[in-house]
């Protein structure tokens, strides 16, 4: 299963990659970028299950990179990780047609959740 | 304490996203309070001496307009001051936000209002940093100033240190014409026990 990873901090994605690490026991390739449009560009290379992508970042912001990634691929799963977590922003990219929202830092209850509501 | 006062990349990326997880969860606060959307930005993140903390303040901060500097201590492991920065307009519109009328707003209410939002914004984003540190800090009351020229910046204790960290980061309502900016500084023995925290969580990864 290919999961790409985006956040502009590379803490926040070693994050991520642990609790993936530790709590989906399914056999996962990895793959990070550092903003949206690196996302982008990797969506449309390796098609990966799920993107979980970040909301601030340079270069391309997640809302942007979220509303290309869905033009691209209409059922492409990305789950919003953020620290916005104002309700305007939720509200914003679940219209946008993300596949959840989670508020950082992630814990494996909401990672093991996610992968679930995929099955 | 001798050591080095500097941050790898590593740790700056570190104290970055915490700051960022720290600043989100208190600007959703301010925006329930305003029924607005706030803009968020990446925190920057500056090690620099402290001889030339006012010239990196002029630089930042337009003073051609007047602006309102509310300024709290931090005390505990991380210790140094937090500072609130917004001009006098953006002040004004969130006192209209909060329902104020024309003939109701005065300096007082300017004041008690931008104590206000300091005491929301920068007591819950430190204290979350702190959290996320596995450590505490209390704070003194906040005090306001009015300024036009960063030469009348002259009360900040933090001057006294060797070297000061600025974390910053701006609040933004676009529709509501609101710009402020928080700046953390803290000093010389806080940058080394932040260092040791942020290496902490590293080797956790």
């Amino acid at each position: 299963m290919k999961i790409l990873v985006t956040d502009d901090s590379k803490m926040a994605r070693k994050m991520v990659i642990k609790t993936l690490n530790e709590d989906i026991k399914e056999n996962l390739e990895i793959f990070e970028a550092q903003n949206g449009q690196e996302a982008l560009d990797l969506y449309k290379e390796i098609s990966p299950t799920i993107v979980f992508l970040d909301l601030t970042m340079p270069i391309m912001d997640g809302f942007t990179a979220l509303e290309k990634i869905k033009e691209f691929d209409k059922n492409a799963r990305v789950v919003i990780i953020s620290a916005d977590i104002q309700k305007l922003s939720m509200d914003r990219v679940l219209k946008l047609g993300a596949f959840d929202f989670v508020k950082k830092p992630i814990d494996s209850t909401k990672m093991k959740q996610i992968f679930e509501k995929i099955k | 304490m001798k050591s080095e006062i500097n941050l790898t990349e590593d740790e700056r990326d570190c104290l970055q996203e915490l700051m960022n997880v720290a600043y989100g969860s208190a600007t959703a606060a301010i925006t329930e309070i305003l029924d607005a959307f706030a803009k968020l930005s990446i925190p920057k993140i500056q090690i620099i001496n402290s001889n030339e903390l006012k010239s990196y303040l002029s630089n930042e901060l337009d003073l051609e307009v007047e602006h309102l500097v509310s300024l709290q201590q931090i005390n505990g492991s991380i210790s140094g001051e937090n500072m609130f920065v917004i001009d006098k307009q953006s002040a004004i519109n969130i006192a209209y936000k909060f329902g104020l009328e024309e003939d109701e707003i005065d300096d007082n209410e300017i004041s008690d209002i931008v104590l206000e939002i300091t005491n929301i914004l920068s007591s819950s984003t430190i204290s979350k940093l702190a959290e996320n540190m596995d450590t505490n800090v209390s704070f003194s009351a906040p005090t306001i100033k009015s300024l036009t020229s960063i030469n009348q910046l002259n009360n900040l204790s933090i001057t006294k240190y060797k070297k000061v960290i600025i974390i910053s980061t701006e609040l933004k309502f676009e529709d509501l014409n609101i710009n402020a900016e928080l700046f953390i500084l803290t000093t010389d023995n806080s940058i080394l026990y932040i260092k040791e925290k942020l290496n902490k969580i590293l080797d956790s990864l």
